[in-house]
């Protein structure tokens, strides 16, 4: 039973298993063991020896603290791990910056005698540590080279992925349809499989998009589809190889520009202002004021009139008054300006009490024909006026430059020229 | 001349090898022969006679405080602890290396738990514990170079190198569990598929005496109870959580008594004979039938919570030197040995040299292990037993997606 046991086991664990009878005959198996620089915490890399509490030869237990450490955030102690004895102590009190894992001293077993004992060859003596940063450092450089080769690398993909021809590649066999293509597909009775092998693909990773499919059937031209995906590849990196630095030359240049810019758009917003020019023959009788303050009240009352005409056709059959009212802007918003200017062709005044217009103009006409019998005193009692009207039609309404219209057409009635 | 016990000897649990089961599996044997039956003999068996304060009761009796044992028994127990200590020694010495690296829990001081529980219950039964898992892993059938592997992150790790010191799973081992107290409803669920396949067998599961005030545990209490599950809430009440005192993070320290409905133990966790005892009582309770049983290990430990913790801020140096020269476990059940005439001084040293070893050889041979191969695949193989694969895994974004048959991703070109 002993025998299919040991059979049983593992090679090393066999070697144990002899080592183990031999450890019963010489006690005196084990060498000193190194005790190296201990990482006090995850991102210590060196430390400093404050103070050993044991001498060489003396005896401690577990836990007993071993040395006091420090690092560049504190002072910590080491505690000893196993009952022991130090065997050598290679890094005095007071040392300073000894990376961590090289070997400061040597421990043995409480019972062992330090005259016999064995030191192990020290794979992590200082000077090995030390040199071995020198090692690393041609080690560095091929990774920074190897770094520097895939860069350039990626960028010769960059330079060729932007030819046009590089820009349909093949379809990505992998890959879930989007419902778009996959529904297209099918309603041409397409497999997925045909398809992802006859159609090229313009998406990312060889995914096919809808545009691919229908640039496949002709529905779309071919240069649509590479136009798309060459945007798209434009847009993919933020280019800023076009930048420049400010000149100080550009300044003034700068300081130019703001008023073009103004000046263009005062030119942009201009108005739109419609002139109308009317005559106006006044009976002599009628002075500038009484005409300039009854025609203030007259255009008045046409500004007031166009703007609650609605402009729509109610007899229409597709007039719905909700609609409209959801549809037309603010009717209290004024669709347009009036400014006006009254000229006397001749200076000749006359007062008169009389304020209306249409009765200063029936007035003239009605004097007319009672005056014709003499015509040189009609000639003179006729005073001749221009009116030019303004109006400055509000943009921002549809129905303005309709209403404005309508203004113009009723002042008109006033030309008796 | 070597005794029955010694040459049975395997110091070492074999690793995943079926050795070591075979080993325990002879030992328990002995146990269960020791009572009156033929095939052993008398000179092998020994009664074990506990002090009063080993155990304290709530709403139960507590177990004998004498019981017959083998001496082979008491010997694995003792092999298992060193070879435990000497690995979470190792773990110390490859942490200050700087060859294990993130997070490093370490059982120095709790050993006689591990031991003490795989010792007294049988491969069918589950263990489920925190963060603090390495002598657990190593108990429930993982050997030592695997758990050293796993902490260096080599391939040959017990979970491949990807798992680290909390994450170590064996055969019946659910593992290290990362989240504080977070085991302790899994356990109830193991102990709950105990009861539903109608199996003779209980889950221990293992939480610290910070988890204990985690409201999943009292959910689990609750739960277990009312379906009177065999589950054994062990607590291991090492007297400190991360960096403050029991006393000071918990209203009552009386962890056997936290059950309230459940039953209650309080063992003295140094002591590994009063750990076996208990355990075994433990798990005859949860067997019989008697639902759920809440107990304490009232353990220490010598080193901090974990590496980054220097563990002498929140008590003194004095008081740690004191437990282990006086309450230590290995040290304990030493004097159990030498006085049972079990083993001679020479022979325990000859055990702790070889062990020493041992472990110094296994941890070599980890360190030389091959790191695992950087290829992304890796990343994937265990999420599913192989063969139950989904077609592919969803990863954050379409690109991660894993196709398991391509062996690559889904969507990438």
């Amino acid at each position: 039973m002993l025998l299919s046991a040991m059979l049983r086991l593992p090679n090393a664990a066999l070697r144990y298993r002899l080592t183990t009878r031999c450890v019963h005959n010489t006690m005196r198996i084990l060498n000193a063991q190194a005790f190296a620089m201990p990482a006090m915490s995850p991102t210590m890399e060196k430390g400093g020896i404050v103070e050993w509490k044991y001498k060489v030869g003396d005896i401690f237990s577990a836990g007993d603290v071993l040395l006091e450490v420090e690092t560049d955030k504190a002072q910590i102690d080491v505690e000893a791990l196993d009952d022991g004895k130090i065997a050598k102590i290679i890094v005095e009190n007071g040392a300073k910056d000894i990376p961590v894992g090289v070997t400061i001293a040597y421990l043995a077993d409480v019972n062992d005698d330090l005259s016999s004992l064995k030191f192990p060859k020290d794979s992590s003596s200082i000077a090995e540590k030390k040199a071995t940063p020198k090692q690393s450092t041609p080690n560095k450089g091929t990774t920074s080279r190897k770094e520097t080769s895939r860069v350039s690398s990626t960028d010769s993909e960059k330079s060729t992925g932007i030819g046009s021809t590089e820009l349909l590649q093949k379809a990505n066999t992998k890959q879930t349809l989007l419902p778009s293509v996959a529904q297209l597909l099918a309603s041409r009775g397409i497999t997925k499989d045909e398809a992802l092998e006859k159609i090229k693909s313009s998406g990312k990773n060889g995914r096919l998009l809808k545009g691919d499919v229908l640039a496949y059937f002709g529905l779309i031209p071919k240069e649509s589809v590479v136009n798309i995906a060459k945007y798209i590849k434009s847009g993919e990196q933020l280019d800023l190889s076009n930048i420049e630095f400010k000149k100080e030359s550009d300044k003034l240049v700068e300081q130019q520009k703001p008023k073009e810019n103004a000046k263009e758009q005062t030119v942009r917003s201009e108005p739109i202002i419609i002139t109308e020019q009317i005559g106006l023959k006044v009976p002599s009788n009628v002075t500038y004021e009484q005409l300039s303050s009854s025609l203030d009240s007259f255009l008045d009352e046409a500004y007031h009139f166009t703007h609650e005409q609605p402009l729509t056709n109610i007899r229409s059959d597709f007039y719905d008054p909700i609609f409209e009212h959801l549809v037309t802007p603010s009717p209290t918003e004024a669709r347009f300006d009036v400014t006006y200017q009254l000229t006397p062709v001749d200076t000749e005044l006359n007062d008169c009490a009389q304020n209306d217009i249409f009765d200063l103009l029936s007035a003239s006409n009605k004097s007319i024909p009672t005056q014709r019998g003499n015509e040189s005193d009609t000639e003179t009692s006729h005073n001749e006026y221009i009116l030019t009207v303004n109006v400055q039609v509000n943009e921002k309404f549809s129905d303005s430059k309709g209403k404005s219209e309508r203004f113009i057409n009723y002042l008109k009635q006033l030309n008796t020229v | 001349m070597l005794t029955a016990g010694l040459k049975r000897q395997s110091i070492f649990r074999g690793g995943r090898s079926a050795l070591h089961r075979r080993g325990l599996s002879v030992a328990r044997g002995f146990a269960s022969a020791a009572k009156g039956k033929s095939g052993v003999e008398e000179s092998d068996v020994v009664e074990v006679q506990l002090p009063e304060s080993s155990f304290e009761g709530y709403m139960l009796d507590v177990p004998d405080l004498t019981y017959k044992t083998t001496k082979g028994t008491l010997l694995q127990m003792y092999k298992d602890m060193i070879i435990v200590r000497r690995m979470e020694m190792a773990c110390d010495a490859l942490y200050k290396a700087k060859k294990i690296r993130g997070f490093c829990h370490l059982s120095v001081g709790q050993e006689a738990i591990a031991v003490g529980i795989e010792n007294a219950i049988t491969k069918r039964d589950s263990v489920i514990t925190s963060y603090r898992c390495h002598g657990f892993t190593y108990m429930r059938g993982a050997s030592v170079q695997s758990v050293l592997a796993e902490l260096m992150g080599k391939r040959s790790g017990v979970s491949y190198g990807k798992g680290g010191s909390m994450h170590m799973y064996a055969p019946g081992f659910y593992g290290g569990n990362g989240i504080v107290g977070a085991q302790v409803p899994l356990g109830t669920g193991l102990s709950f598929a105990h009861q539903y396949r109608n199996e003779d067998a209980c889950s221990f599961t293992l939480y610290g005496d910070g988890a204990s005030n985690q409201g999943q545990v009292f959910e689990s209490f609750n739960m277990a109870k009312l379906w009177n599950l065999p589950t054994v809430f062990a607590c291991e009440n090492n007297k400190y959580g991360m960096g403050t005192s029991a006393s000071r993070s918990s209203a009552m320290t009386e962890y056997f008594k936290r059950g309230q409905y459940i039953p209650g133990l309080k063992v003295n966790g140094m002591d590994i004979l009063a750990v076996y005892q208990a355990s075994r009582f433990a798990k005859d309770w949860c067997v019989s039938g008697n639902g759920p049983l809440v107990l304490e290990y009232e353990t220490y430990r010598y080193g901090g919570h974990s590496m980054s913790d220097p563990g002498t801020t929140y008590r003194t140096r004095d008081e740690i030197q004191h437990m282990r020269s006086k309450n230590d476990p290995i040290a304990g059940l030493k004097m159990h040995l030498l006085e049972l005439g079990i083993a001679t001084e020479e022979e325990v040293k000859a055990y702790d040299k070889a062990a020493r070893k041992y472990v110094d050889e296994q941890v070599e041979l980890a360190d030389a292990a091959p790191p695992p191969e950087a290829k992304l695949s890796i990343l994937f193989e265990d999420v599913y037993v192989k063969g139950t694969e989904t077609p592919t895994l969803r990863g954050r974004i379409t690109d991660d997606t894993w196709d398991f048959e391509k062996q690559g991703f889904a969507n990438r070109g």
